[in-house]
């Protein structure tokens, strides 16, 4: 039985959503592009009282570039730079921040692949990024030796499926890392579900599934993190961005409730949570607040009910078939998604010794 | 005795060049009388609040009829008009403004008082409050202090909420009447409250969220300051990361009053120090001076909170945080909140500059000017820098030292009145330049005097 640690990600001092936060994921970009950048992170850190921190290499800034427009760089010559127009960003610069923030886990550098449909072009889209990310991998894996040996290096993992990851398996063999960080956008639960089958297979005992937020991935993190690994995490700025929609989540299945101006609420219905900022206020009190208030309450409320849902599932994953039971009463107004979820986690927790290969069958591939 | 009646309708609403004492001018109803020439078809009953005026006049009263009204409390300073203004109902006359004025003539004996008296027909206490509260906004009697125009809102809240009167028979009254009500009676007393008090229903938000967690004591406090809307929003970060704390950890509801008072109390002096004020304490008869320092008779210290991070420094006000423009794409917080257009309190956004140091380039700021104090005597921030006191002697130097610190009060106060078109790291160069320069002027004046 492992840990579940959710990261909270996208946040600096200033909108920390709590006074205490267990876990917090910064990037290099962002976070230690310059002095003043290193030292307010550290200060929120400090803040936070974080128990566990991770630094990502900052593979999604390079990504947003890369859809927006701009200069993107990789010169190890030049220092690390990041704004609007331009970003340098080298496993030098990874590792070196590393050694400045001494975080618990570093992500090695990465250039994502884009989220695209087809298979053809999904082919020629990991095809033009394997290059750069098996030479920073390996790079940024020496690099965490010489600098930041104490820091544990989790390598994300850039492709669509597992034939292509064939091709970063046979190369990771030769590198020394402490885990793996899988993106989820271009994957369904069923397709997490075989990678991470994959990576237990492998040997790999620690996880990071990056941008999860959602109720199905939360519920199969939980279910890993309990049956299969010593260490699963995931990250998201989800609180975040749906505060600053005016968006309320609700705290069975995170169901979204607008609480913008223009709302009008049935004062009988009571807020449906009990987190400590709920409990002092109603959803018309709530859309009234100006803004930035709004804004506040927003993160400090979503951000709980985050939290508190994968502690809880966490808790209940414990015994099987009462987990998938809860799962179907929770959420229902997304049954068909819980439904699929169920049938991952049900092939998962009854044939997860058979081949990969079959898996990969029984699991559609990875799309059920 | 004196009885005039001014010329006047009865249903007020549809005089739209006179404005219906205390409510205010509706420029959406004088824009359909002009623009719609059905307007004239709308049916009077649903046109004429209950509560409306009916007969307003200036009457000589006897002083002892009059009945003080003070479910809202009486502005703390004296009214600017000539005469009380007061309400005929059927349970009797009420004074809404200027009070005093009535108490003045019964301690010198005057029988009658010439009064402006509105008349309703029907008797309802939630509208003598709704008056109340908007006179000064309506500027019938002067000018209210933010936080007491803040306070009036949050104490018709209540009142409305309870009375039993329509929501919608407190309404403004005109041909609109009715429109904005949502059937919840949290939104539709907002909106009557906005609608009465002249204000925008953010503005009214607004006021609510800055009184939020401020005792009794701290509002009579500021208000006896003249602490204006720019403080309280650039307060409110301080108070929004205090809330974070007190809420996650539970704390009761009257400690989080208390600290939070103190906090801002303690911001308010501070700030009020800094700038060296030499003005006297606001007393009701000064109604125009600003804030001064020393003056308190409240604590001031701001309570140690329980969780002592995240707080940081007191005095650094709203800064923004560096990485909320991040991977955002929803509307910049403080931005929003500053498009409030109340004619009050439209400020530039000092909340918008990013991580300024704020608290070393005050520190340093107020080293030089102690150390200037202590190595000449000049009088410190209380007393003028340019006091004509000092000794010949040294009089041209106490001038230079004066215009230094001047200066240094400048900076403090560019400080205070960030642009946001400024960048952080612009203006921390600029302050840090300004305030070394200072310093190198201490360090000559210092060698001159020791030569001398």
């Amino acid at each position: 039985m492992g840990i579940l640690v959710n990261f909270c990600a996208g946040v600096s001092e200033d909108v920390l959503p709590s006074n205490r936060v267990e876990a917090i994921l910064a990037n290099v970009p962002q976070n230690a592009a310059s002095e003043k950048a290193i030292s307010d992170t550290r200060s929120m850190l400090e803040s936070a009282r974080v128990r566990f921190f991770m630094l990502d290499s900052g593979g999604f800034q390079l990504l947003d570039r890369e859809l927006k427009g701009g200069t993107i760089d990789c010169d190890p010559s030049r220092p690390l730079v990041y704004n609007p127009n331009e970003i340098n960003l080298a496993p030098c610069h990874v590792a070196a921040s590393g050694q400045k923030l001494r975080p618990d886990i570093l992500t090695s550098l990465d250039l994502p692949v884009l989220k695209i449909e087809g298979q053809k072009q999904q082919q020629v889209e990991f095809m033009k990024k394997l290059g750069f990310n098996l030479v920073w991998m390996t790079e940024t894996a020496r690099l965490r030796r010489q600098l930041c040996p104490d820091t544990e290096l989790f390598i994300p993992v850039q492709c669509y499926d597992l034939d292509q990851f064939g091709y970063l398996e046979r190369h990771l063999s030769s590198l020394e890392y402490d885990g793996l960080s899988l993106p989820t956008r271009n994957l369904d639960p069923a397709g997490i579900a075989l990678f991470l089958l994959k990576f237990y297979k492998m040997g790999i005992r620690k996880v990071h599934l990056l941008s999860v937020s959602n109720f199905s991935g939360i519920a199969l993190a939980a279910y890993f993190a309990r049956h299969l690994f010593d260490w699963f995490s995931i990250d998201a700025t989800t609180w975040r961005k749906v505060s600053e929609y005016q968006d309320y989540l609700h705290p069975m299945d995170l169901k979204r409730i607008s609480v913008s101006s223009n709302e009008v609420f049935d004062e009988r219905r009571p807020l449906p949570c009990i987190c400590p900022w709920c409990s002092r206020t109603t959803f018309t009190q709530i859309k009234h607040l100006p803004y930035t208030d709004k804004t506040e309450f927003l993160r400090c409320h979503n951000y709980f009910v985050i939290e508190s849902l994968g502690r809880d599932l966490y808790a209940r994953s414990a015994h099987f078939n009462s987990y998938i039971q809860h799962l179907r009463e929770r959420n229902q107004r997304q049954a068909r998604k819980v439904g699929k979820l169920i049938e991952a986690l049900t092939i998962v927790h009854h044939r997860r010794d058979e081949p990969i290969e079959i898996l990969s069958k029984v699991l559609g591939g990875g799309k059920l | 005795m004196e009885h005039l009646h001014l010329p006047q309708e009865v249903d007020v609403h549809r005089q739209p060049h006179l404005q219906d004492a205390p409510s205010v001018l509706n420029h959406e109803d004088l824009e359909e009388d002009f623009e719609s020439p059905s307007a004239s078809s709308t049916e009077p009953e649903q046109t004429v609040s209950r509560f409306a005026t009916i007969d307003r006049s200036i009457e000589d009263l006897p002083v002892t009829s009059i009945r003080h009204f003070n479910l809202i409390p009486d502005f703390f300073h004296p009214t600017s008009n000539d005469k009380p203004i007061v309400v005929r109902t059927p349970e009797g006359l009420f004074c809404l403004d200027g009070y005093d004025l009535i108490e003045e003539a019964r301690n010198a004996g005057v029988e009658t008082l010439s009064c402006e008296v509105d008349t309703m027909a029907e008797h309802s206490d939630a509208e003598l409050c709704v008056r109340k509260a908007a006179i000064r906004s309506a500027t019938r009697g002067g000018k209210g202090e933010y936080l007491e125009n803040a306070r009036n809102a949050r104490d018709l809240k209540p009142i409305l909420l309870s009375s039993n009167d329509s929501l919608r028979d407190l309404d403004h009254g005109g041909r609109r009447r009715g429109e904005g009500f949502v059937a919840n009676p949290e939104d539709d007393v907002r909106h009557v409250i906005a609608l009465r008090l002249g204000k925008e229903k953010d503005t009214v938000n607004t006021y609510l969220r800055h009184l939020e967690y401020l005792s009794d004591e701290a509002i009579q406090f500021f208000i006896a300051r003249g602490a204006k809307k720019q403080f309280f929003e650039k307060a409110q970060k301080q108070k929004r990361l205090l809330l974070r704390t007190y809420t996650a950890d539970g704390t009761p509801e009257e400690d989080i009053m208390q600290n939070v008072s103190s906090l801002l109390m303690g911001l308010f002096t501070r700030q009020a120090e800094r700038r060296g004020s030499s003005r006297r304490p606001r007393t009701a008869s000064t109604s125009n001076q600003t804030l001064t320092f020393n003056v308190t008779d409240h604590p001031v210290e701001p309570i140690e909170h329980q969780g002592d991070e995240a707080h940081g420094d007191a005095e650094g006000m709203e800064a923004q945080n560096p990485h909320e423009d991040f991977e955002r794409t929803a509307p910049n917080g403080d931005d929003m909140e500053e498009c409030l257009t109340d004619e009050e309190d439209a400020d530039p956004d000092t909340g918008s500059v990013q991580t300024v140091s704020s608290s070393i380039i005050e520190e340093a700021a107020e080293n030089v000017a102690e150390q200037l104090a202590e190595t000449y005597s000049v009088p410190k921030s209380t007393e003028s820098v340019s006091s004509p006191t000092l000794k010949n002697s040294r009089h041209t130097e106490a001038e230079f030292v004066g215009e230094i610190l001047q200066v240094l009060y400048e900076i403090a106060d560019r400080y205070e009145n960030l642009m946001p078109d400024i960048s952080a790291r612009e203006l921390e160069g600029m302050l840090l330049e300004s305030i070394s320069m200072q310093q190198e002027l201490v360090q000559h004046i210092q060698i001159f005097r020791k030569k001398k």
